[in-house]
């Protein structure tokens, strides 16, 4: 561009000109106009947002991990208190349990079936004595409470119940001469169910019976 | 239909209402591409471009303006990104340095007036269409639409020395389009 040229156009004539510039009407621009528009107007509706797709995946990621991390968090805050309240006391259980269990089917381990044996009626006579004793004061306090409503009859009828049982229960009476055969029997039925080791040291004795051990308890009947 | 409710029964989407309007402002809108674009496709292609665009933006209208001259701001700007959009790196406006054209003060010398009124309107829009994109919007924009040179700066997105010094070797640019097209007579 010299700087010693001059301008000689009229603007003006210019600006006139190309602004009453007609140029013929074209149906054929109207139909790829309205096309466009349809596209555009149906795909409106669903069409989405212009997203980050970075952001959308590290926006997915933080919702996981900490997802993950509240799980985990919950987890390990729940963790010892689940093992305090399940795993303490059926442990001790089992180990009581499965000590015997293995020492006898040696034969080497009578004695110390023998010894268990006696353990185990000394458990028995106090659970007995428990269960009596507790039975004895609902009895008594039943008693009580009839005797407070007015229904005497019943009382001491419940009373005289009461003594006649212990009288037959209790072996060391004086009344333990009166005790029936079919009474016998049936105590000791029942209590032979009563406690869980009775039950396994049948077992035991039903094992090894193949060694022709005697168990002590067997010899009561 | 009055303009107003033309404008309203488009943006509910009626087709035979915007098919009204687009025969109404097809004139004026497809010769400000024609003046905006390098030929004939570019200008068909920025026009259908533009016309979508506008059914799709006539909610944003507000009645304080005038129809026409929303729409020519709104083609105008739709023009200036087209050209943007397809080369990006030739529609670089970069700053003249000032000192170069100091001496240029008769620019508006209204010597010679009938020199090219005897060109057709075709003649003009050739010429036009002969200058690098970023000089055929500065001219348009300035010289043509008539817009103040702050407007001008906003739609090209350019400072405004760079939008004076691009205006001036638009118009140098012109006038040489112009005598080469009177030569031809």
């Amino acid at each position: 561009m010299a700087a010693n040229s001059t301008y000689k156009i009229n603007e003006q004539i210019v600006k006139d000109k190309l602004l009453s510039f007609n140029p013929s009407y074209c149906e054929s621009h109207w139909q790829s106009i309205s096309e466009k528009i349809g596209t555009v107007r149906t795909l409106s509706p669903i069409a989405l947002p212009k997203v980050n797709s970075k952001l959308v995946l590290f926006s997915l990621a933080a919702i996981a991990f900490l997802t993950i991390a509240g799980f985990g968090i919950k987890y390990l805050r729940e963790l010892p208190l689940e093992e305090k309240s399940t795993a303490a006391e059926p442990l001790q259980v089992v180990e009581q349990e499965i000590t015997p269990q293995v020492s006898e089917p040696e034969p080497q381990s009578v004695a110390a079936a023998t010894v268990v044996t006696v353990d185990s009626s000394e458990i028995k006579k106090k659970l007995l004595t428990e269960i009596e004793r507790a039975r004895k004061d609902s009895i008594e306090k039943a008693a009580k409470l009839l005797a407070r409503t007015g229904q005497k009859e019943k009382s001491d009828s419940l009373a005289n119940n009461e003594s006649k049982r212990m009288a037959v229960v209790s072996p060391d009476s004086s009344t333990g001469e009166k005790n029936t055969h079919k009474r016998r029997k049936k105590r000791r039925k029942r209590d032979s169910y009563q406690n869980i080791d009775d039950v396994r040291q049948s077992s035991l004795i039903h094992r090894s019976s193949d060694d022709e051990v005697v168990v002590p308890g067997s010899n009561q009947n | 239909m009055k303009e107003s409710e033309l404008i309203y029964h488009c943006i509910r989407n009626d087709r035979k209402a915007q098919q009204d309007l687009y025969q109404l402002y097809y004139a004026p809108m497809m010769a400000l591409c024609l003046r905006y674009s390098k030929n004939k496709e570019q200008a068909t292609q920025m026009f259908r471009e533009g016309f979508v665009k506008v059914f799709e933006s006539l909610g944003s209208y507000k009645n304080s303006t005038p129809f026409e001259d929303w729409l020519r701001e709104f083609f105008a700007r739709h023009a200036v990104a087209f050209l943007k959009n397809l080369r990006q790196e030739y529609f670089v406006t970069t700053t003249v340095r000032a000192e170069e054209k100091k001496d240029q003060t008769d620019l508006f010398n209204q010597a010679n007036l009938d020199d090219h009124t005897a060109l057709s309107d075709n003649d003009y829009i050739k010429a036009l269409q002969q200058l690098p994109p970023s000089f055929r919007a500065v001219f348009n924009l300035s010289v043509v639409d008539g817009y103040q040179p702050e407007k001008v700066s906003d739609i090209m997105e350019a400072g405004s020395e760079t939008i004076r010094q691009n205006l001036e070797r638009a118009r140098f640019a012109f006038q040489k389009n112009i005598q080469s097209q009177l030569k031809g007579y």
